[in-house]
Protein backbone atom coordinates (compact mmCIF):
# COMPACT_ATOMS: atom_id res chain seq x y z
CA UNK A 1 0.00 0.00 0.00
CA UNK A 2 1.18 3.22 -0.70
CA UNK A 3 1.80 5.48 2.22
CA UNK A 4 2.61 9.49 2.32
CA UNK A 5 3.86 11.20 5.20
CA UNK A 6 2.76 14.50 6.02
CA UNK A 7 4.03 16.68 8.86
CA UNK A 8 5.32 13.11 10.71
CA UNK A 9 1.84 11.73 10.66
CA UNK A 10 1.28 8.84 8.49
CA UNK A 11 -1.75 9.35 5.97
CA UNK A 12 -2.71 6.02 3.79
CA UNK A 13 -3.54 7.65 0.29
CA UNK A 14 -5.48 4.70 -0.79
CA UNK A 15 -8.84 2.86 0.14
CA UNK A 16 -9.13 5.05 3.52
CA UNK A 17 -9.60 8.55 1.93
CA UNK A 18 -12.59 10.12 2.62
CA UNK A 19 -14.52 12.39 -0.21
CA UNK A 20 -12.05 13.19 -3.03
CA UNK A 21 -12.22 16.56 -5.54
CA UNK A 22 -14.02 14.16 -7.92
CA UNK A 23 -16.68 12.64 -5.25
CA UNK A 24 -17.52 16.45 -4.38
CA UNK A 25 -17.99 17.42 -8.06
CA UNK A 26 -19.87 14.35 -8.84
CA UNK A 27 -22.43 15.03 -6.05
CA UNK A 28 -22.50 18.63 -6.83
CA UNK A 29 -23.55 17.97 -10.56
CA UNK A 30 -26.28 14.99 -9.18
CA UNK A 31 -27.82 17.17 -6.99
CA UNK A 32 -27.91 20.58 -9.78
CA UNK A 33 -29.46 17.84 -12.01
CA UNK A 34 -31.66 16.83 -10.05
CA UNK A 35 -32.78 20.04 -8.73
CA UNK A 36 -33.16 21.15 -12.35
CA UNK A 37 -35.42 18.09 -13.21
CA UNK A 38 -37.48 19.09 -10.20
CA UNK A 39 -37.39 22.49 -10.81
CA UNK A 40 -38.97 21.98 -14.51
CA UNK A 41 -41.34 19.44 -13.42
CA UNK A 42 -42.91 21.63 -10.80
CA UNK A 43 -43.08 24.77 -12.65
CA UNK A 44 -44.91 23.48 -15.29
CA UNK A 45 -47.21 21.24 -12.73
CA UNK A 46 -50.86 22.76 -11.90
CA UNK A 47 -53.45 21.27 -10.22
CA UNK A 48 -54.66 18.64 -12.86
CA UNK A 49 -58.08 18.04 -14.65
CA UNK A 50 -58.43 15.22 -15.79
CA UNK A 51 -56.89 11.90 -14.98
CA UNK A 52 -56.11 9.81 -18.14
CA UNK A 53 -56.07 6.21 -17.68
CA UNK A 54 -53.00 4.01 -19.98
CA UNK A 55 -53.09 0.73 -20.67
CA UNK A 56 -50.09 -0.66 -22.53
CA UNK A 57 -49.19 2.79 -23.86
CA UNK A 58 -53.22 2.97 -25.78
CA UNK A 59 -55.35 5.52 -23.70
CA UNK A 60 -58.29 3.98 -22.19
CA UNK A 61 -60.06 6.44 -19.96
CA UNK A 62 -60.75 10.17 -19.27
CA UNK A 63 -61.85 11.22 -15.91
CA UNK A 64 -62.62 14.65 -15.04
CA UNK A 65 -61.39 15.57 -11.59
CA UNK A 66 -63.88 18.53 -11.62
CA UNK A 67 -66.52 15.75 -10.46
CA UNK A 68 -67.56 16.73 -6.49
CA UNK A 69 -68.88 13.50 -5.65
CA UNK A 70 -66.71 10.60 -5.02
CA UNK A 71 -66.34 8.21 -7.81
CA UNK A 72 -65.16 4.32 -8.59
CA UNK A 73 -63.55 2.84 -11.57
CA UNK A 74 -63.19 -0.70 -11.81
CA UNK A 75 -60.65 -2.15 -14.70
CA UNK A 76 -60.59 -5.34 -15.53
CA UNK A 77 -59.32 -7.66 -17.87
CA UNK A 78 -55.57 -6.58 -18.55
CA UNK A 79 -54.51 -10.12 -19.34
CA UNK A 80 -57.33 -10.76 -21.63
CA UNK A 81 -58.58 -9.31 -24.83
CA UNK A 82 -60.81 -7.62 -23.91
CA UNK A 83 -60.74 -4.70 -21.28
CA UNK A 84 -63.42 -3.53 -19.44
CA UNK A 85 -64.15 -0.16 -17.87
CA UNK A 86 -66.69 0.35 -14.57
CA UNK A 87 -67.81 3.85 -13.83
CA UNK A 88 -69.44 3.47 -9.90
CA UNK A 89 -70.64 6.00 -7.27
CA UNK A 90 -69.71 5.32 -3.98
CA UNK A 91 -72.67 3.10 -3.13
CA UNK A 92 -72.55 1.20 -6.54
CA UNK A 93 -68.77 0.47 -5.23
CA UNK A 94 -69.79 -0.42 -1.53
CA UNK A 95 -72.58 -2.58 -2.95
CA UNK A 96 -69.90 -4.61 -5.11
CA UNK A 97 -67.36 -4.76 -2.78
CA UNK A 98 -69.58 -6.65 -0.36
CA UNK A 99 -71.04 -8.78 -2.89
CA UNK A 100 -67.70 -10.34 -4.06
CA UNK A 101 -65.99 -10.68 -1.79
CA UNK A 102 -65.90 -14.54 -2.63
CA UNK A 103 -65.82 -14.17 -5.91
CA UNK A 104 -61.79 -15.32 -6.53
CA UNK A 105 -60.86 -13.57 -9.96
CA UNK A 106 -58.32 -14.59 -11.89
CA UNK A 107 -59.02 -11.41 -14.19
CA UNK A 108 -56.08 -8.69 -13.45
CA UNK A 109 -57.97 -5.97 -12.19
CA UNK A 110 -57.42 -2.52 -10.89
CA UNK A 111 -59.33 -0.17 -9.23
CA UNK A 112 -59.61 3.39 -8.87
CA UNK A 113 -61.31 5.88 -6.32
CA UNK A 114 -61.81 9.85 -7.37
CA UNK A 115 -62.19 12.34 -4.96
CA UNK A 116 -61.71 16.15 -4.48
CA UNK A 117 -59.95 15.89 -7.81
CA UNK A 118 -57.50 13.34 -6.19
CA UNK A 119 -56.76 10.04 -7.73
CA UNK A 120 -55.65 7.31 -5.81
CA UNK A 121 -55.50 3.24 -6.97
CA UNK A 122 -57.55 1.95 -4.27
CA UNK A 123 -56.95 -2.04 -4.75
CA UNK A 124 -55.46 -4.38 -7.59
CA UNK A 125 -54.47 -7.77 -7.70
CA UNK A 126 -50.99 -7.17 -8.98
CA UNK A 127 -48.15 -8.94 -7.52
CA UNK A 128 -45.88 -5.97 -6.25
CA UNK A 129 -48.81 -4.26 -4.77
CA UNK A 130 -46.36 -0.67 -5.66
CA UNK A 131 -49.70 0.93 -6.83
CA UNK A 132 -51.61 0.60 -3.90
CA UNK A 133 -49.12 1.84 -2.17
CA UNK A 134 -48.58 4.92 -3.94
CA UNK A 135 -49.86 8.44 -2.94
CA UNK A 136 -52.50 10.18 -3.94
CA UNK A 137 -52.25 12.16 -7.39
CA UNK A 138 -53.78 15.39 -8.36
CA UNK A 139 -50.93 17.77 -9.89
CA UNK A 140 -49.98 17.96 -13.80
CA UNK A 141 -46.95 15.16 -14.66
CA UNK A 142 -47.97 13.35 -11.58
CA UNK A 143 -49.14 9.74 -12.21
CA UNK A 144 -49.78 6.32 -10.53
CA UNK A 145 -48.13 2.99 -12.75
CA UNK A 146 -48.89 -0.43 -12.31
CA UNK A 147 -46.01 -2.26 -14.07
CA UNK A 148 -47.23 -5.54 -13.77
CA UNK A 149 -50.55 -4.50 -15.59
CA UNK A 150 -49.44 -2.19 -17.70
CA UNK A 151 -51.70 0.23 -16.75
CA UNK A 152 -50.58 3.93 -16.22
CA UNK A 153 -53.04 6.58 -14.98
CA UNK A 154 -51.43 10.13 -14.96
CA UNK A 155 -52.67 13.58 -14.51
CA UNK A 156 -53.51 16.09 -17.16
CA UNK A 157 -54.62 19.51 -17.80
CA UNK A 158 -56.28 19.27 -20.75
CA UNK A 159 -58.64 16.41 -22.03
CA UNK A 160 -56.95 15.39 -24.89
CA UNK A 161 -54.28 13.46 -23.40
CA UNK A 162 -50.96 14.14 -24.36
CA UNK A 163 -47.69 12.27 -23.22
CA UNK A 164 -44.33 13.21 -23.69
CA UNK A 165 -43.38 10.31 -26.15
CA UNK A 166 -44.94 6.80 -26.47
CA UNK A 167 -42.23 4.06 -27.15
CA UNK A 168 -43.20 1.66 -29.93
CA UNK B 1 -11.29 -22.95 -2.78
CA UNK B 2 -10.73 -20.18 -0.16
CA UNK B 3 -12.18 -17.25 -2.71
CA UNK B 4 -15.19 -19.96 -3.37
CA UNK B 5 -16.09 -19.64 0.32
CA UNK B 6 -15.69 -16.16 0.52
CA UNK B 7 -17.96 -15.34 -2.09
CA UNK B 8 -20.09 -17.49 -1.23
CA UNK B 9 -20.30 -16.17 2.46
CA UNK B 10 -20.56 -12.26 0.62
CA UNK B 11 -23.41 -13.76 -1.23
CA UNK B 12 -25.30 -15.23 1.58
CA UNK B 13 -25.11 -11.48 3.35
CA UNK B 14 -25.94 -9.77 0.22
CA UNK B 15 -29.03 -12.09 0.36
CA UNK B 16 -30.21 -11.38 4.27
CA UNK B 17 -29.76 -7.37 3.39
CA UNK B 18 -32.60 -8.06 0.25
CA UNK B 19 -34.60 -10.02 2.81
CA UNK B 20 -34.00 -6.69 5.49
CA UNK B 21 -34.71 -4.48 2.93
CA UNK B 22 -37.60 -6.42 1.63
CA UNK B 23 -38.93 -6.42 5.49
CA UNK B 24 -38.26 -2.54 6.05
CA UNK B 25 -41.52 -0.36 4.01
CA UNK B 26 -39.28 2.22 2.76
CA UNK B 27 -42.17 3.40 -0.01
CA UNK B 28 -43.01 6.55 1.10
CA UNK B 29 -45.36 6.81 -2.01
CA UNK B 30 -42.79 7.14 -4.34
CA UNK B 31 -42.30 3.66 -6.37
CA UNK B 32 -39.08 2.47 -6.94
CA UNK B 33 -37.33 3.94 -3.83
CA UNK B 34 -34.75 1.37 -1.59
CA UNK B 35 -32.29 1.47 0.74
CA UNK B 36 -30.03 -0.51 -1.66
CA UNK B 37 -28.67 -2.35 1.63
CA UNK B 38 -27.26 -5.20 -0.80
CA UNK B 39 -25.37 -2.82 -2.88
CA UNK B 40 -23.27 -2.55 0.26
CA UNK B 41 -21.68 -6.09 -0.71
CA UNK B 42 -20.97 -5.26 -4.36
CA UNK B 43 -19.24 -2.48 -3.40
CA UNK B 44 -17.21 -4.18 -1.05
CA UNK B 45 -16.33 -7.27 -3.41
CA UNK B 46 -15.64 -4.26 -6.02
CA UNK B 47 -12.65 -3.22 -3.89
CA UNK B 48 -11.85 -6.65 -2.20
CA UNK B 49 -12.05 -9.14 -5.21
CA UNK B 50 -12.82 -7.61 -8.31
CA UNK B 51 -15.70 -6.71 -11.39
CA UNK B 52 -15.99 -10.37 -12.42
CA UNK B 53 -16.86 -11.35 -8.85
CA UNK B 54 -18.78 -8.32 -7.76
CA UNK B 55 -21.28 -8.75 -10.82
CA UNK B 56 -20.98 -12.57 -9.94
CA UNK B 57 -22.38 -12.35 -6.45
CA UNK B 58 -24.91 -9.84 -8.04
CA UNK B 59 -26.59 -11.51 -10.21
CA UNK B 60 -26.80 -14.58 -8.55
CA UNK B 61 -27.88 -12.54 -5.03
CA UNK B 62 -30.61 -11.21 -7.38
CA UNK B 63 -31.96 -14.31 -8.95
CA UNK B 64 -31.65 -16.07 -5.72
CA UNK B 65 -33.52 -13.83 -3.46
CA UNK B 66 -36.19 -12.72 -6.33
CA UNK B 67 -36.89 -16.19 -6.87
CA UNK B 68 -37.16 -16.62 -2.60
CA UNK B 69 -38.56 -13.02 -1.32
CA UNK B 70 -40.72 -11.76 -4.36
CA UNK B 71 -41.67 -12.40 -7.99
CA UNK B 72 -40.19 -12.09 -11.28
CA UNK B 73 -41.47 -8.66 -12.06
CA UNK B 74 -38.93 -7.92 -9.20
CA UNK B 75 -36.28 -9.84 -10.65
CA UNK B 76 -36.22 -8.33 -14.18
CA UNK B 77 -36.17 -4.53 -12.35
CA UNK B 78 -33.77 -5.13 -10.31
CA UNK B 79 -31.71 -6.31 -12.67
CA UNK B 80 -31.95 -3.71 -14.91
CA UNK B 81 -30.89 -1.27 -11.96
CA UNK B 82 -28.24 -3.94 -10.98
CA UNK B 83 -26.67 -3.98 -14.18
CA UNK B 84 -26.70 -0.22 -14.71
CA UNK B 85 -25.31 0.47 -11.22
CA UNK B 86 -22.82 -1.95 -11.84
CA UNK B 87 -21.33 -0.56 -15.00
CA UNK B 88 -21.24 3.01 -13.32
CA UNK B 89 -19.71 2.15 -10.31
CA UNK B 90 -17.04 -0.06 -12.29
CA UNK B 91 -16.23 2.98 -14.29
CA UNK B 92 -15.88 5.51 -11.64
CA UNK B 93 -13.56 2.85 -9.38
CA UNK B 94 -11.20 2.38 -12.79
CA UNK B 95 -10.80 6.27 -13.07
CA UNK B 96 -9.56 6.03 -9.89
CA UNK B 97 -10.31 9.65 -8.80
CA UNK B 98 -13.13 8.43 -6.67
CA UNK B 99 -13.75 7.47 -2.85
CA UNK B 100 -15.63 4.16 -2.20
CA UNK B 101 -18.23 6.88 -1.00
CA UNK B 102 -18.26 8.63 -4.48
CA UNK B 103 -18.77 5.30 -6.30
CA UNK B 104 -21.57 3.76 -4.07
CA UNK B 105 -23.46 7.27 -4.93
CA UNK B 106 -22.97 7.00 -8.44
CA UNK B 107 -24.07 3.17 -8.18
CA UNK B 108 -27.29 4.21 -5.89
CA UNK B 109 -28.56 7.38 -8.20
CA UNK B 110 -27.53 4.90 -11.48
CA UNK B 111 -29.38 2.00 -9.79
CA UNK B 112 -32.67 3.75 -9.13
CA UNK B 113 -32.03 5.62 -13.10
CA UNK B 114 -31.71 1.64 -14.53
CA UNK B 115 -35.27 0.70 -12.80
CA UNK B 116 -36.62 3.90 -14.28
CA UNK B 117 -35.51 3.48 -17.78
CA UNK B 118 -37.05 -0.54 -17.60
CA UNK B 119 -40.24 0.84 -16.69
CA UNK B 120 -40.52 3.93 -19.32
CA UNK B 121 -40.40 1.34 -21.87
CA UNK B 122 -42.43 -1.33 -20.39
CA UNK B 123 -45.65 0.87 -19.70
CA UNK B 124 -44.55 2.99 -22.60
CA UNK B 125 -44.53 6.58 -21.49
CA UNK B 126 -42.36 9.13 -19.61
CA UNK B 127 -44.54 9.72 -17.40
CA UNK B 128 -42.08 8.12 -14.94
CA UNK B 129 -39.44 10.23 -15.42
CA UNK B 130 -41.59 13.07 -13.02
CA UNK B 131 -40.12 10.75 -10.23
CA UNK B 132 -36.30 11.12 -12.01
CA UNK B 133 -35.02 13.79 -9.13
CA UNK B 134 -36.60 12.45 -5.89
CA UNK B 135 -34.98 9.16 -6.82
CA UNK B 136 -31.82 11.11 -8.05
CA UNK B 137 -31.65 12.48 -4.49
CA UNK B 138 -32.56 9.26 -2.84
CA UNK B 139 -30.03 7.17 -4.65
CA UNK B 140 -27.90 10.02 -3.44
CA UNK B 141 -28.50 9.72 0.17
CA UNK B 142 -28.67 5.79 0.50
CA UNK B 143 -25.39 5.48 -1.58
CA UNK B 144 -23.62 7.80 0.18
CA UNK B 145 -24.35 5.99 3.89
CA UNK B 146 -23.75 2.72 2.25
CA UNK B 147 -20.54 4.20 0.82
CA UNK B 148 -19.29 4.95 4.68
CA UNK B 149 -20.36 2.11 5.82
CA UNK B 150 -18.16 0.18 3.23
CA UNK B 151 -15.32 2.53 4.29
CA UNK B 152 -15.85 1.41 7.57
CA UNK B 153 -16.02 -2.49 7.07
CA UNK B 154 -13.46 -2.72 4.47
CA UNK B 155 -10.28 -2.84 6.74
CA UNK B 156 -11.40 -5.84 8.67
CA UNK B 157 -12.60 -7.52 5.45
CA UNK B 158 -9.47 -7.26 3.89
CA UNK B 159 -7.48 -8.33 7.26
CA UNK B 160 -9.69 -11.05 7.47
CA UNK B 161 -9.58 -12.66 3.60
CA UNK B 162 -5.48 -12.07 4.34
CA UNK B 163 -5.98 -14.46 7.37
CA UNK B 164 -7.55 -16.85 5.31
CA UNK B 165 -4.73 -17.22 2.60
Amino acid sequence: MKRMFECGKMVQTEDKRRLTKQDIYMIMILAVVAFALWAGFSAFSQKGSYAVVFYDGENLLQISLSATEEKYYQITGMNTESVQIQEMTAKQWAALANSSQEKQSVDEYNVLRCLDGRIEMLQSNCPDQICVHHKTVSQTGESIICLPHKLVIQISGTKEAELDGVVY
Amino acid sequence: MKRTVTLGFLLAVAMILSYVESLIPFSIGIPGMKLGLPNLVVVLLLYLYGSREALLVNTTRIVLSGLLFSNLYTVVYSMAGALCSFGVMLLLKRTGKFSIIGVSIGGGVFHNMGQLLLAMLVVETYAVSFYLPYLMLAGMITGFFIGIAGRHLMPYLKKLIEKMK
